[in-house]
């Protein structure tokens, strides 16, 4: 006490008293109201989605950067022209595709049948189905 | 480079610091709140990308900047509104006198030492903080309340180690004095 009293005379604070002061202004921002905490954990979560948003952005930049580069290499190139032959293609693919998908049924058929080693008279044969039927009940 | 979660830890450890730091400057706790609000936004902006260590050194310089920019962001609007604005001090703070602030307040109790608890004197110190020129009032917070080295409060306010020494001298002089006007003993 008598210290504070000779710094007080001499206006000086002794490293006691700031350390008071320290431990004064500590429990000072302890006690913010809830209100005023609410307001900065809100700021605090805003900063933090920034930064977020910004590492996502510096992620996505290559793959970016790529894609801008590959349009580049499009426009002044012939690339265009490679482009409308392959949609030209994909179109032409999809036509011929359905055709063939429509008249699968009976070349199938026809061509097993032909590939046969029995001749296809042996199917009009009743002796022939007859015994077949003897045999797969074997 | 530092993680979201990093600067989010960062944040929750000093944001109620930073708040009242701000409080002590511009004595109004909403825009206090604001200045706080656009240090973290500048910090997550700007240097989010940097490791975490460099967060303290560049929050504190970023929230004395926003500080800053709130008075003369003032200054040039109190220049079109009135001559004599609140904030006019700040030319000539070296000559601003706390103790003629706090002199009427004084008056109210009779005897301040024997009545004044703890919240009162918590109160007190803060006004009297407030209340230092502001040079005055960032060296001695960042230096006795941050506890940040001479060099460190230099580089935060872009001035030399003699200057922060003086500022800091000058404030702990201002305070004692203070203090002792007010009867308060630690």
């Amino acid at each position: 006490m008598n210290r504070a009293v000779n710094s007080h005379a001499t206006n000086e604070l002794t490293p006691q008293q700031l350390a008071k002061i320290k431990q004064l202004l500590d429990d000072s921002a302890i006690e913010i109201d809830n209100k005023t905490l609410r307001d900065l954990e809100r700021s605090r979560k805003q900063a933090v989605a920034v930064m977020e948003n910004r590492t996502l952005v510096a992620e996505l930049q290559p793959a970016a950067t790529g894609w801008r580069y590959a349009l580049q290499l499009s426009q002044h190139g012939n690339y265009r022209l490679w482009l409308m032959a392959l949609v030209l293609l994909a179109v032409l693919s999809a036509v011929l595709g359905s055709k063939i998908t429509r008249n699968n049924g009976p070349i199938d058929t026809d061509t097993l049948v032909l590939a046969s080693e029995l001749p296809p008279e042996a199917y009009t044969d009743k002796e022939f189905v007859a015994w077949l039927d003897h045999t797969s009940r074997l | 480079m530092a993680t979201s979660k990093e600067l989010s830890d960062f944040l929750a450890q000093v944001e109620r610091r930073a708040f009242k730091q701000a409080a002590y400057a511009v004595r109004d706790d909403h825009t206090a709140l604001d200045i706080v609000q656009d240090a973290m936004m500048r910090l997550a902006e700007k240097y989010g990308t940097r490791p975490a260590t460099e967060f303290p050194m560049l929050f504190q310089r970023i929230l004395q900047n926003a500080i800053l920019d709130h008075f003369r962001r003032n200054k040039v609007r109190n220049l079109w509104t009135t001559l004599f604005s609140s904030f006019s001090s700040a030319d000539d703070e070296e000559d601003y006198d706390p103790l003629e602030t706090l002199a009427g307040e004084g008056d109210k109790a009779d005897d301040p030492v024997a009545t004044l608890d703890r919240a009162q004197t918590m109160k007190l110190i803060e006004t009297a903080i407030s209340r230092l020129p502001s040079r005055q009032r960032e060296a001695f917070v960042l230096r006795y309340w941050q506890e940040l080295d001479v060099a460190e409060t230099a580089n935060i306010m872009g001035c030399s180690q003699g200057s922060v020494k003086t500022h800091c001298s000058r404030a702990v002089h201002t305070l004692s004095a203070l203090l002792q006007a007010k009867g308060v003993q630690l």
